[in-house]
């Protein structure tokens, strides 16, 4: 995997760093109930398994001389973008065909299909978990896209699958040390993730007193948008349709991940800080202490000086006796 | 405060992996980390010159070699191989061990005013919970809450599955790398008090509330089985349930940088070296006049 671009702070508090957006809803296939969500499987050979990469889950291929598959639900994606398909594999494929693949579709509903790409998982035994990944171009005229793991053809194996993930080329994202900001400051910001059928603005923005935003947002046709706050208890600003361009003013009462999602197409998202935050944060330098023995040196003296004179003078006496 | 001799036992009987010749991450955890070793040898440096030896010599044989390095070396002064935290993180200075190092650094380097602020950052992160059985200070950086104010278990489902960071509680190792810096810029009362803290988390250490016992919990066939070790972290039941990818269990790395913060305050608070040259001085002249009157006197 390529290293991302180096982090640089571009101002006082604000932090450009690079990250790879992966599009497949609950990669890591820890969420659900019975089964995880976002994903579908084939009738038999398909198990939502208690061994992980990472987290609790995996999605599990046990076949005998048998078909199976998992597919997740098909996300959008950009025609002619680089995508990096990854996931890591773990069991053993014995006999026929273990693939990781990514399908390409004309719509969002997944129904016209263009092409497809595979990784292939050779037959052999991974007794550690064995990192799969491939580079492939979305084509031309690709607009959604889906990912299976799965065995097309009489397979034998007990192959589990975790952490998938098609990965985007690198993209800046701003992490914000609000606390740190001149105000007025203004930040548009790009989608760093998608979950469900939501889109995620920002990545991390942190700040730790009370502050009021300003959130921007222009969507192509008509869209909504909603904020979601720090600890996942409540809404900023509840879920909310609109068209064209539109302000919201967002009381936001400190700690933690400052996240506009929306649905619909957008044009462009900023946050801006139209007043100065509430209570900045001061850090005047702390100043070296002094460790004060001089008591204890003194009493050392005094002692020495008064047990050493008596000594002197008893050494005296009894010399001169 | 922490019983060193205690400490070294956890490491040495417990956790020495004698077939690797290296000390395991924890026990139930057969990994043996370079970086856990490498903390260890600065450690056996100074009480176990032979086992430092055995040490450094398997280096390049420990998981990861040589992850840590770069890192860690600052705490022995190597400001050669010591990569600075702005590099490793634009934004370290939320984060109390990069800063901690950093002020090493800077200590180390010389450069007073600047291991001045990261004084004060570290000093910001301070934090003394209401609701912790007893006094304590913990500290409290982006890494302990990463940024949520309280947890629900779906909030850790979705951390998961959204590959997010994950918090880790108030962190032992971040407490003994403060009271390093604390005693470098002579504030013994805050080296203290960390260090009184890290006493608390000692398995089996009778001034902890906590771990006197054991921890029955985790090993409740034999709960005293990390007796000595420094537990790694505290999760304050105010954010809500506990991480399921917290173990809560004594290690390597966090037992060894609380032994060397110990050890430091122990040899700093001894009074002695700055006592008795006064006290042989003011023997020699109170010889000499003793000596001169008693003269004097015959």
């Amino acid at each position: 995997m390529s290293a991302p671009p180096p982090s640089v702070e571009v101002q006082p508090g604000v932090v450009l760093s690079y990250g790879r957006l992966n599009r497949i809803p609950n990669s890591s296939v820890e969420v659900g109930v019975d089964f995880p969500d976002d994903w579908y499987h084939s009738v038999s050979g398909a198990f939502w398994a208690d061994v992980a990469h990472l987290g609790f889950k995996s999605l599990l291929l046990n076949v005998s001389d048998g078909v199976a598959d998992w597919r997740c639900k098909a996300f959008q994606v950009l025609a002619g973008m680089d995508y990096t398909l990854q996931a890591w594999v773990k069991g053993e494929a014995l006999r026929g065909e273990f693939f990781i693949t990514v399908r390409w579709w004309r719509d969002l509903a997944a129904t016209d299909f263009i092409s497809e790409d595979n990784i292939p998982i050779p037959l052999g035994s991974y007794p550690d978990w064995k990192l799969f990944e491939e580079t492939f171009k979305a084509p031309a005229e690709a607009l959604a896209a889906d990912v299976l793991f799965r065995c097309p053809t009489p397979s034998t194996g007990k192959v589990y699958a975790d952490d998938f993930a098609l990965l985007t080329s690198w993209l800046p994202q701003y992490r914000i040390c609000i606390e740190q900001q001149p105000t007025p400051f203004k930040l548009t910001l790009n989608p760093v993730e998608t979950y469900s059928n939501a889109c995620t603005y920002i990545y991390e923005a942190l700040q730790f007193y009370p502050l009021t935003v300003d959130l921007t947002v222009r969507a192509k046709d008509s869209a909504s948008i909603e904020v979601f706050d720090a600890d996942h208890e409540r809404f900023l600003l509840p879920r909310t349709d609109f068209t064209g361009e539109q302000t919201f003013r967002v009381r936001w009462d400190g700690g933690g991940v400052f996240e506009p999602r929306t649905v619909g197409e957008i044009d462009y998202i900023t946050l801006s800080f139209p007043f100065p935050s509430e209570k900045p944060k001061t850090l005047s330098p702390v100043e070296f202490g002094e460790v004060e023995t001089w008591k204890y040196s003194l009493l050392a003296f005094l002692a020495g000086l008064a047990g050493g004179g008596g000594i002197g003078y008893g050494v005296r006496r009894g010399r001169t006796r | 405060m922490m019983d060193v001799k205690e400490a070294l036992q956890f490491l040495n009987n417990v956790l020495w992996d004698e077939a690797r010749q290296g000390y395991r991450e924890c026990v139930g955890r057969d990994y043996v980390w370079f970086i856990d070793n490498f903390v260890a040898w600065i450690v056996m440096r100074k009480y176990d010159p032979a086992k430092a030896e055995v040490l450094e010599r398997n280096f390049k044989s420990y998981d990861n070699y040589p992850y840590g390095f770069s890192r860690w070396c600052i705490l022995y002064g190597d400001t050669e191989n010591f990569t600075q935290s702005p590099k490793v993180l634009p934004d370290y200075m939320r984060y109390a061990d990069l800063v901690a190092l950093q002020y090493l650094y800077h200590w180390y380097k010389g450069e007073s005013e600047r291991a001045k602020l990261m004084y004060a950052y570290l000093m910001n992160m301070l934090v003394k919970p209401a609701n912790f059985p007893g006094d304590a200070v913990f500290i409290e950086d982006l890494a302990t809450r990463v940024g949520y104010k309280t947890f629900t278990d779906e909030t850790y489902k979705w951390i998961l599955a959204m590959g997010k960071p994950r918090p880790e509680g108030h962190t032992l190792y971040k407490l003994a790398l403060l009271a390093m810096c604390s005693m470098r810029h002579n504030r013994f009362d805050v080296a203290k008090q960390c260090l009184e803290t890290i006493g608390k988390f000692q398995v089996g250490n009778p001034q902890s509330e906590l771990y006197r016992n054991g921890d029955p919990n985790l090993f409740p066939e034999n709960p005293l089985i990390e007796k000595g070790g420094i537990k790694t972290e505290w999760w304050n039941p105010d954010y809500g349930p506990k991480p399921p990818w917290l173990e809560t269990k004594a290690n390597v790395e966090t037992t060894c940088l609380c032994i060397l913060a110990q050890t430091e305050y122990s040899e700093g608070t001894s009074i002695w070296p700055s006592v008795i040259p006064w006290l042989l001085i003011g023997t020699a002249l109170g010889f000499g006049a003793g000596y001169a009157f008693g003269r004097k006197k015959s």
